[in-house]
């Protein structure tokens, strides 16, 4: 081994014994991601034969009404929020990095708290069920239900439990967008791109704008629950339907969120076994986006038989039937690329076209619910059961299934076997279809969904019991697999690196060291560089591309332009450390101890978490490189540093605020939703009045100015102005949140009495937090630079913290606009 | 060849067909429920007036898109490693992008034309 290789394996070192837990690494990190999101799978899947063994005979008492209703809330909790979006996130985090040719994302410690609010916020959820305290209420959660008729700790779970987890969520989103657009290999041009890195790039755009509302529905229910604030209560003008409209707001999209992912993974493997490339590529690309965006359009279709207006279920079933436009043509181009290749049988394809065929079969049946007058009938009958099972194993577990058997060579370097995977391929999409196409029937015969019983009259006792022996010939498929994962003959199997003559960048990594990734960043020119680049893998494999060593011995990878992938920056990425762990379990302890009202030690949580952060942003990011400039190979130099827009840092900033400034606008929704639901919503002489609210806006926008003009002070290296700056900038931050607080407070807003102090007080409560919060980070920059790691030249903290005051800024005008200007409005005396 | 091609300019079309959905949601929402006496030829008027701009704007969308996709000499699939042919792609999948802009906008404007009442 040469010293080159050694430094870099030294710098990329798995730190082994109980200190393989500190490891932030995005391949090791991915791999905990996805064995825990699996694990989840067979938990709910367990779930679901209980389910099945309860139906299996008409008035059966296997399961009690009680037993049965924490079951399926369970089931299709767990399936959804601990599979079916988590894995997305884990295969990305696992593979994108080598499918991009990058080192590593640019976040990898993000990616670690992730996975650990993940696990934690997973145990917490799972666990109730064991205490018989598990949420009852179904996976949507729907008050009243959950709220004057829910008691017990079991809603409180799944809202505080999956809004931990939902931080995972938007954290992986931030990793993502940015390793995509940001840490692509040299050359690798937007055309260029894996049409894999295409999908997950929607996706994650998708995850900002989608989570946000349930977000803002879980701070709404859980207000409701803990505290009495009546936003679901009719008596006091709040409305059920409100939590609806927010929960499938983010529900709809999510479906996208769960299927582009997995439909990415189809288009990665069908080139390869056709033996061409993506026939179609824009089209693809054109699928992807534009699925994304009109996911958006669809949520009320869930809502058909919820009275609202004729005219407006016209625009949702349209958008609903609009669609099936971009999710056909990406099939259409994945069935061109079969036509036109030379197709290569095997276990990843056989899964492959199963799942294209089961989705098909639940696209066509979602093409019918979205016409209103047939929802009408089939609502929440086991017709939609069947539908909707269809929609996410077509779309979601056969995809990753063939992925799983497809990535075997490249995570555990051998096959698995085919005679097992055929065997487990039959099992599952036989099994699956004597599950589930019953279920079509029964539903349109009249069997409701999420009763825990049926009587014989009904009809439908032979449809139940063919459904549940076809669930156990499902589970039958899956031990298959699961033996085929962990048998002990695997370990014999001699090492192949690229048995499927896969074209696609990922694949250089199996003959490359595990723990260093890529031996060397190549320059990448074709979409598919192992065919297309001539010597392509020995060039790679000798280092002769970019950062082949490790002078430093530290770990690196390179950040690239978004539309050329030009060389921009050399990034330092951190290492291994507990404190990603120590944030996540203080921050899981705020969620957890809030659920059971132990507020003390919420507060100590609280705060544990906010040390905990601080210390990681304060040791861990926006580090002052010893020297200006690093020779990467190839007689290039690229900065160490960058701050502002050309840095990774800024552009996370960004796409978490977008994310934040999208919850914010869920709460306004909500205002304005209320208002037009209720006769006298408006109650301009019980406050929050003109004058606070104004006053409230206008000191964050004088904060936020104050940022940019400490900012330039820093730049011009005048310390003792920016000090004194920033200082004044924290003081009327907080002095806005102050005055936006004193508003309802000097008008005795009772936030139980009634909806519209209730709505009042959670904009005004959610922008004073988060000025608060930019007083501390303007505390923190001046820390920093006390303390000798932000300069006139490194300024990477401040410029952070500027973008952050312009969203404060945005947020502060709003609520001073809608709570102190829209009373007056609207009854027109402003 | 003009190489100053943005990102941002995929999103914009599907920006306007969002801002256009919302505008027609919000529209016949606050009809429904707040402003029942208006007469619904005046709503259908304004919904015809923001259709018109949006179809405009993502139709100009449509058009510099396909113009994009067809400058210089590379044909499809646009996968060479070129900046012509990085922005033959961006034209291309801007127009693709933009034409399903305008047919889901359409369709959204349909349905109002279509159903006559609130109940």
């Amino acid at each position: 081994m040469n010293d080159s290789l050694k430094r870099l394996k030294k710098a990329w070192l798995i730190p082994s014994g109980w200190r393989y837990w500190s490891e932030v690494n995005n391949s090791v990190v991915g791999y905990w991601y996805t064995v825990t999101s699996l694990i989840f799978f067979f938990f709910a899947g367990i779930l679901a034969l209980l389910i099945r063994v309860q139906l299996a005979v008409p008035e059966n008492d296997f399961l009690t009404a009680d037993q049965y209703n924490q079951i399926f809330t369970m089931h299709g909790t767990v399936m959804m929020f601990l599979f079916a979006i988590p894995i997305f996130e884990a295969i990305s985090i696992l593979l994108l990095p080598q499918m991009l040719g990058a080192r590593d994302l640019p976040f990898p410690r993000l990616s670690a708290f992730g996975y650990w609010c993940f696990l934690i916020g997973g145990i917490f959820v799972c666990g109730s069920l064991f205490f018989n305290a598990a949420p009852k209420g179904g996976w949507f959660m729907y008050p009243p239900l959950t709220s004057t008729h829910g008691p017990g700790i079991g809603a409180d779970i799944w809202l505080l439990g999956l809004t931990f987890i939902e931080i995972a969520s938007i954290a992986a989103a931030v990793e993502i967008i940015v390793g995509v657009l940001k840490c692509r290999s040299p050359g690798m041009r937007i055309n260029l791109i894996p049409i894999y890195g295409w999908y997950i790039l929607v996706v994650a755009i998708m995850i900002l704008f989608a989570f946000p509302p349930l977000l803002a529905g879980d701070i709404l229910l859980e207000m409701d629950r803990a505290f009495n604030w009546p936003f679901f209560d009719a008596n006091r003008g709040g409305d059920p339907l409100l939590w609806q409209h927010l929960f499938w707001i983010f529900g709809h999209p999510e479906v996208y969120i769960i299927f582009l992912p997995s439909i990415a993974l189809l288009a990665t493997i069908i080139p390869t076994f056709s033996r061409v490339h993506l026939v179609g590529y824009s089209w693809v690309v054109l699928s992807a986006v534009g699925t994304g965006f009109l996911s958006f359009g669809l949520w009320v279709h869930h809502m058909f038989t919820t009275g609202l207006p004729g005219i407006t279920l016209g625009i949702f079933s349209a958008a609903s039937q609009a669609v099936a436009i971009p999710t056909g043509v990406q099939l259409f181009c994945f069935l061109a690329t079969l036509l036109i290749g030379h197709v290569v049988k095997s276990v990843p394809m056989l899964f492959a076209l199963g799942g294209m065929a089961t989705f098909v079969i639940g696209g066509l049946t979602g093409v019918m619910l979205a016409i209103a007058p047939f929802d009408f009938q089939a609502h929440d009958s086991f017709f939609v059961v069947g539908h909707l099972h269809y929609v996410l194993i077509g779309g979601s577990i056969f995809p990753i299934l063939a992925a799983v058997y497809y990535y075997a060579p490249l995570i555990w370097g051998y096959k698995l076997s085919d005679k097992l995977g055929k065997l487990c391929f039959w099992l599952v999409l036989i099994g699956f279809n004597v599950t589930f196409f019953p279920m079509h029937l029964s539903g349109l015969l009249g069997m409701p969904r999420r009763v825990f019983t049926y009587s014989d009259e009904m009809g439908v006792s032979s449809l139940n019991l063919i459904s549940t022996i076809g669930s156990f010939t499902l589970a039958l498929g899956f031990l298959v697999f699961l033996w085929d994962l962990f048998r002990p003959a695997n370990k014999k199997k001699p090492r192949e690196d690229n048995p499927w003559k896969a074209g696609t960048i990922e694949w250089l990594t199996g003959s490359q060291d595990q723990t260093v990734g890529i031996r060397s960043i190549p320059i990448v020119k074709t979409r598919y560089p192992l065919w297309d680049q001539p010597h392509f893998l020995q060039d790679v494999s000798e280092g002769k591309f970019y950062l082949p060593d490790a002078l430093e011995e530290k770990r690196e990878t390179l950040v690239t332009s978004t539309l050329d992938a030009k060389l921009v920056q050399c990034l330092r990425v951190p290492g291994p450390t507990f404190i990603t762990l120590y944030s996540a379990l203080f921050s899981g302890g705020f969620f957890i101890f809030a659920t059971y009202h132990w507020w003390t030690a919420t507060l100590i949580s609280g705060l544990g978490a906010v040390i905990c952060i601080t210390y990681w942003c304060w040791s861990g990011t926006a580090w002052i490189p010893e020297k200006e400039k690093k020779d990467i190979g190839l007689g290039v130099e690229l900065p160490l540093y960058k701050s502002g827009p050309l840095a990774v840092g800024w552009w996370a900033m960004f796409i978490t605020m977008l994310a934040d400034i999208t919850a914010f606008i869920s709460l306004i929704f909500g205002y304005f939703f209320y208002w037009t639901i209720n006769e006298n919503f408006l109650q301009p002489h019980t406050g929050p009045g003109f004058f606070w609210p104004m006053v409230g806006g206008i000191l964050i926008l004088i904060s936020t100015g104050l940022t940019y003009f400490g900012k330039s002070l820093n730049n011009k290296n005048k310390t003792f102005s920016f000090y004194l700056i920033l200082i004044l900038s924290a003081l009327t931050s907080s002095g806005g949140a102050y005055a936006f607080i004193m508003g309802p407070l000097v008008y005795k807003m009772s936030p139980t009495s009634h909806v519209y102090p209730a709505i009042v007080w959670v904009l005004v409560g959610w922008t004073a937090l988060h000025a608060v919060l930019g007083s501390y980070m303007q505390l923190y920059c001046i820390a920093r630079r006390v303390g000798g790691k932000m300069t006139a030249r490194y300024d990477a903290d401040i410029c952070n913290v500027s973008l952050y005051t312009c969203f404060l800024a945005l947020t502060a005008i709003l609520t001073a606009l809608v709570v102190g200007g829209f009373p007056l409005f609207a009854q027109g005396t402003l | 060849m003009n190489h100053k091609h943005s990102l941002w300019r995929l999103g914009l079309s599907p920006a306007i067909w969002g801002i256009h959905f919302l505008l027609c949601y919000i529209a016949v929402a606050l009809w429904c429920a707040k402003f029942p006496w208006i007469d619904l030829q005046n709503i259908r008027l304004l919904v015809f007036a923001f259709t018109l701009l949006a179809s405009l704007i993502v139709g100009w969308g449509v058009v510099s898109g396909l113009f994009r996709h067809r400058e210089g000499e590379g044909g499809l699939p646009h996968d060479d490693d070129s900046l012509e042919d990085r922005e033959r792609f961006l034209g291309f999948t801007r127009f693709l992008i933009s034409a399903l802009s305008l047919v889901a906008i359409l369709y959204t404007s349909y349905a109002i034309f279509i159903f006559r009442s609130c109940e």
